[in-house]
């Protein structure tokens, strides 16, 4: 199924996926994020607080943002 | 009616307004050129060989050959390249909707205290909570984006507006380590704060440079926390910011860079309380510089401190002394008169009368 992922981390990434039926949010994020702590970042579905083990449902919006970005001069 | 219905009607205004700002922008951008030049050869070159087949011109024939091949790569570049600028200027994958746009005003009603859309300046605000970094307390502060600069292109379309501040000592302007002006110094936050403004994702927006406020970078703020507050000059008690105050190399003190002077001798940074002129050159030096008179304890630099380790006076008084003792005062008497005869000026001597 697809869901359309948003990951604010570097680049500002946003686009459809094709996840399998089932997977949780935590799935995408080990997918995408890697092993960094799930902590550093703010995820939402729907904009929505959510939980690691939410199973996604198809055209769901998965938001992935740092909590801490650092401004530079 | 439920919360959601009458939250909706709240935002469905300011949802439509920006709806039009998004689309907006996303017709407004020029297109790129195309490489006409490189197309114009690539055209030229199969008649051009054409004619060299004809005329039995192999060697050139071979050559245009070649060169044709060599053009295709040049123009498959250029359309990469056009494409990759196309992507980058046109990034938005993702139109937003004005549902996109109504859940994205209602999700940054339900994270922050205050939004608001003024329909006047069509400035949309949020505000943070109050921001403490390493306890020093900045107050919140209020994130507007200007809708309609959104339609220039210009590239920051926000401001970054502190509602209690307390500024650095040293600049009023810098209201946050990240923030001079009320522009924000993006840093790693920048490439995404330009996608998700392209993409008109307003809460992903607004998440990230609260996120950033948050957030404080120790190796490139416009003034650093530790120096918030500023030095006082031990001189001239002025406040500067670290990178002007210079430390004294003899008594340690905080001094401004208008303040410090430097010793003449050593050539170190030293406060003008640290310096004492010497009295043979009136040079201002340090006192690891300066040494004693043996004679009259006056401090005196280097290249002033004779080797006999005196001032210039009291060496010149030495002198003379020397000079005085090898003229005695005093001969022995004539031993006919019997009469001393006193010592005058040098190479003559008074015979009395
Ligand atoms: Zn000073
Ligand atoms: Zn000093
Ligand atoms: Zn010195
Ligand atoms: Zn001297
Ligand atoms: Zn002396």
């Amino acid at each position: 199924m697809q869901v359309l992922l948003i990951n604010n981390d570097g680049g500002g990434f946003a686009d459809y996926i094709e996840v399998p039926d089932g997977a949780s949010v935590q799935d995408v994020f080990t997918e995408k994020v890697g092993n960094r702590p799930a902590s550093d970042y703010l995820i939402r579905v729907n904009r929505q607080p959510c939980a690691s083990q939410q199973i996604l449902q198809e055209g769901d919006r998965i938001s992935i943002t740092p909590t801490k970005i650092e401004g530079a001069c | 009616m439920n919360k959601n219905r009458a939250s909706r009607n709240v935002w469905l205004r300011p949802a439509r307004r920006l709806q039009q700002y998004f689309e907006a922008t996303n017709t407004n951008e020029p297109l790129t050129e195309l490489p006409v030049d490189l197309w114009k050869r690539l055209e030229q070159i199969p008649h051009l060989q054409e004619t060299a087949i004809a005329y039995d011109w192999l060697l050139a024939a071979n050559r245009l050959k070649r060169e044709f091949r060599s053009q295709l790569n040049q123009f498959h570049d250029a359309m990469t390249l056009l494409c990759d600028e196309f992507d980058r200027l046109q990034p938005r994958q993702i139109t937003p909707t004005l549902r996109d746009l109504l859940a994205d005003l209602e999700a940054l009603a339900d994270d922050f205290s205050d939004v608001k859309f003024d329909s006047s300046t069509h400035v949309l605000s949020v505000t943070t909570e109050p921001i403490t970094l390493q306890e020093v307390e900045l107050g919140p502060f209020e994130i507007q984006l200007h809708c309609r600069e959104l339609q220039t292109g210009q590239l920051s379309p926000y401001r970054v507006v502190a509602l209690e501040p307390n500024p650095s000592s040293t600049n009023d302007e810098v209201t946050h380590p990240h923030v001079q002006s009320e522009l924000l110094c993006e840093g790693d936050g920048r490439q995404a704060i330009a996608t998700a403004l392209a993409q008109g994702r307003i809460h992903d927006f607004f998440v990230i440079v609260a996120n950033l406020l948050r957030t404080y970078n120790e190796g490139s703020p416009y003034v650093g926390l530790d120096d918030w507050f500023g030095t006082l000059c031990d001189d001239c008690g002025d406040l500067r910011s670290s990178d002007a105050i210079v430390s004294c190399g003899q008594c340690v003190g905080a001094i401004c860079e208008d303040c410090i002077d430097r010793c003449a001798g050593c050539d170190e940074n030293t406060c003008r309380g640290c310096l004492e002129a010497c009295p043979g050159c009136d040079d201002y030096c340090c006192s690891g510089c300066l040494s004693r008179c043996v004679d009259c304890d006056t401090a005196c630099c280097p290249s002033c401190l004779t080797d006999s380790e005196r001032c210039p006076d009291c060496h010149e008084a030495q002198e003379e002394s020397n000079e005085y003792e090898s003229f005695p005062t005093t001969e022995p008497p004539n031993p006919q008169t019997g009469i001393t005869v006193q010592s005058d000026c040098v190479g003559q001597t008074a015979v009395p009368a």
